[in-house]
């Protein structure tokens, strides 16, 4: 059962009037209870604005949104007065940013907006139940001391502490669904295994759904069920998390994946590339807009877009290519080696 | 990758007991960045500088170039010292020795175009005429793999990864022998990665550059790096080469780092729990004895107490020994 549907979605920049540049063109996807999807990509492919442009958390002007629909259950979002959907925020649905610092208001403490977040959305619950209810979401976030750090201010915190606060407010009226954007990005790799370690537990507990934006292929294996990789505003490929790292149709994807350096890279050899740029938007080609970019691209490429479709054997794997072929890293390697050859 | 030749030269590089404190402003507190650090780098060798942040590796990268002064401690850089060249000699010994930075954008005066951007440090130095500084430039942006008319353009025309390679090709302007590279691909999205790190292995084969690689990505270190040292809060608590330390990590800091990254390969899950409990301590409130032993799972009462010095476990190949600051070896 799906918990959190996109269908269709296309987003735009621009003026109320005027003219706009399309970001996000026609993605799709879903999210059912409990289960975690990555959405992954680089920057300026569109992933973050697909994701808060879905739950409406863009203003507009500037962002527009031209087509498509997004359900959380039996409601449809799109339809949603302003304090209905406020309602939504914090209740149903919450958000973690990536940069702790600037998603904490810095003048109040610790305790003040977590108690604002709890009393806003239940606002039945008397004084000491909501305290009771912060005291323990703290310390369910991994917080020693809780009774201390409520008093503190965010810039007291260490940025480990800061980004489980974020976490703490982000769950702490037991939402459905969880948004996370990029949230261990900015931490150390020993601090991300403690908050990976940590969301997987919560996302356990409380049976939500988590989409997960990152550009970290190393985070996606660990955490996600099921991934979807974005380029150039439109999702190139989905599948499962195994059969994604197992057996990457589109090329892009296999690029992304050989080009990573990994502990067992070799040394001596070079790595392969992805050669040239993401064409930004307004500018995106006419066909696939990853044909400039592809080792294997023909006529076809450049005149129409690939449409996000099942593979004939798999249906839960999709993606958007003419010409998908079987590819490891290996095959892919070999591929942008190629490119690398013929540009050189 | 270039080894160091059998009978060892004097080094490029030799640091001894480098540190640098700073004294927190209105205050009596003493911050130490970098506390007591000694290496030798081998010329054509890279040495892979890792740790979190805060562990000092970037104060550590502006000492090596002398960018700020030593609190103690000596920087040898091709047989001379570092630390004790007055103004001139230093200006000098700096065509040798550059800096690569994280943040592209932020080293290039938005204002210049390409062309004196990379023509400024010939300038500066009083190298070659107008018309043969304009050819270096030329010959500068075809080793970086950017095209000739980018002379003309200003920085913010180009993309990130292209803003890099115009930083690198300012480093290279001057032919140093060394070049100090902080997070240089920390920035960049990974498919661009991947091409900065093919030009970075290029130009030290094609020029026989040596360099200083500092980064928190342990695979990115591994992957260029011949020598590497793990820092923890101011100090190198393992050194060895690359080999050897990713093979058979001996300090318990080391091994949590490499537990923790997530490999990119569901079929190899991370070892369940965290693989480091805590945080850095505040580098004001240096722990006593091993200054990893509030967070180390193997933490006994010596280690509370004493300090480890660095121990030689083994001397692995071209006689780089693997050195470990920890009473677990001895």
């Amino acid at each position: 059962m799906t918990l959190f549907a996109v269908d269709g979605l296309a987003v735009a920049f621009g003026p109320a009037k005027g003219a706009r540049t399309r970001v996000v063109d026609g993605v799709s996807f879903g999210v059912a209870a409990g289960e975690t999807l990555g959405l992954v990509g680089e920057s300026g492919c569109g992933k973050t604005v697909t994701v808060m442009a879905s739950i409406r958390l863009l203003p507009s002007p500037p962002a527009h949104i031209e087509a498509g629909t997004v359900r959380l259950g039996d409601t449809d979002v799109g339809r949603l007065t302003p304090a209905a959907l406020r309602d939504l925020w914090g209740r149903r649905i919450g958000v973690v940013f990536q940069d702790p610092m600037t998603s904490l208001n810095p003048t109040f403490t610790i305790g003040w907006q977590l108690r604002e977040a709890l009393a806003l959305h239940e606002p039945t619950l008397s004084p000491p139940d909501i305290e009771r209810r912060v005291l323990a979401m703290l310390e369910r976030v991994g917080i020693n001391a809780p009774e201390r750090r409520l008093a503190q201010y965010p810039h007291e915190l260490s940025g480990g502490l800061r980004q489980r606060v974020l976490i703490a407010m982000a769950l702490i009226c037991r939402p459905q669904l969880l948004i996370a954007d990029e949230p261990t990005t900015a931490l150390d790799v020993t601090l991300q295994a403690q908050i990976l370690d940590l969301l997987r537990s919560l996302r356990d507990e409380l049976g939500m759904g988590i989409v997960m934006i990152t550009h970290d292929l190393g985070v996606v294996a660990e955490f996600c069920d099921r991934v979807a990789v974005m380029y150039a505003g439109r999702i190139v490929e989905e599948a499962p998390v195994r059969t994604l790292f197992a057996r990457p149709r589109h090329p892009y994807t296999q690029g992304l994946m050989a080009s990573i350096p990994r502990l067992t890279t070799d040394k001596a050899a070079r790595l392969p590339v992805i050669e040239g740029t993401v064409p930004p938007p307004g500018r995106r080609p006419a066909g696939c807009a990853f044909a400039d970019r592809c080792g294997r691209v023909q006529a076809r490429c450049r005149s129409d877009a690939p449409v996000l479709e099942a593979d004939a054997d798999d249906a839960a794997h999709r993606f958007a290519c003419w010409f998908p072929r079987d590819g490891d890293a290996a095959v892919a390697s070999t591929a942008a080696t190629a490119a690398t050859a013929g540009t050189a | 990758m270039t080894s160091s030749a059998p009978t060892r030269a004097a080094p490029l590089l030799e640091v001894t007991d480098l540190a640098k404190r700073f004294t927190l402003k209105g205050t009596r507190t003493v911050l130490r960045a970098v506390d007591g650090v000694s290496f030798t780098l081998a010329r054509g060798d890279t040495l892979g500088i890792v740790g979190e942040s805060g562990c000092g590796k970037s104060t550590l990268g502006r000492l090596l170039l002398r960018l700020i002064e030593p609190t103690e401690g000596s920087v040898r850089f091709m047989g001379r010292e570092v630390t004790l060249l007055p103004a001139e000699p230093l200006r000098q010994m700096r065509r040798h020795m550059q800096m690569v930075f994280q943040d592209p954008l932020a080293s290039l005066d938005p204002r210049l175009r390409i062309g004196a951007l990379l023509e400024e440090p010939l300038v500066i130095h009083g190298i070659g005429t107008p018309a043969e500084r304009r050819a270096a430039v030329a010959e500068l942006l075809t080793t970086v793999g950017l095209p000739a008319d980018a002379a003309q353009r200003f920085p913010h025309e180009f993309s990130g990864g292209q803003r890099q390679r115009i930083c690198i090709a300012r480093a290279l302007a001057l032919s140093p022998e060394l070049i100090v590279a902080d997070e240089p691909v920390s920035a960049l999205d990974v498919s661009i990665q991947s091409q900065i790190l093919n030009l970075l292995g290029d130009l030290k084969r094609s020029r026989g550059l040596t360099y200083v690689f500092i980064s928190h990505n342990l695979a990115v270190v591994k992957y260029v790096s011949d020598v590497v040292a793990v820092m923890y809060l101011g100090r190198i608590v393992e050194t060895g080469r690359a080999e050897d330390v990713f093979a058979r990590p001996l300090h318990p800091y080391t091994q949590a780092l490499l537990a923790a990254i997530p490999e990119p390969d569901p079929t190899r899950a991370r070892a369940a729990g965290p693989a480091l409990s805590g945080e850095l301590p505040a580098p004001d409130r240096m722990p006593d004895g091993c200054r990893f032993h509030p967070r180390c799972p193997h933490a006994t009462d010596r280690c509370r107490t004493e300090a480890p010095r660095p121990v030689s476990v083994a001397r692995g190949d071209a006689g780089v020994a693997h050195v470990v600051e920890c009473h677990l070896h001895g």
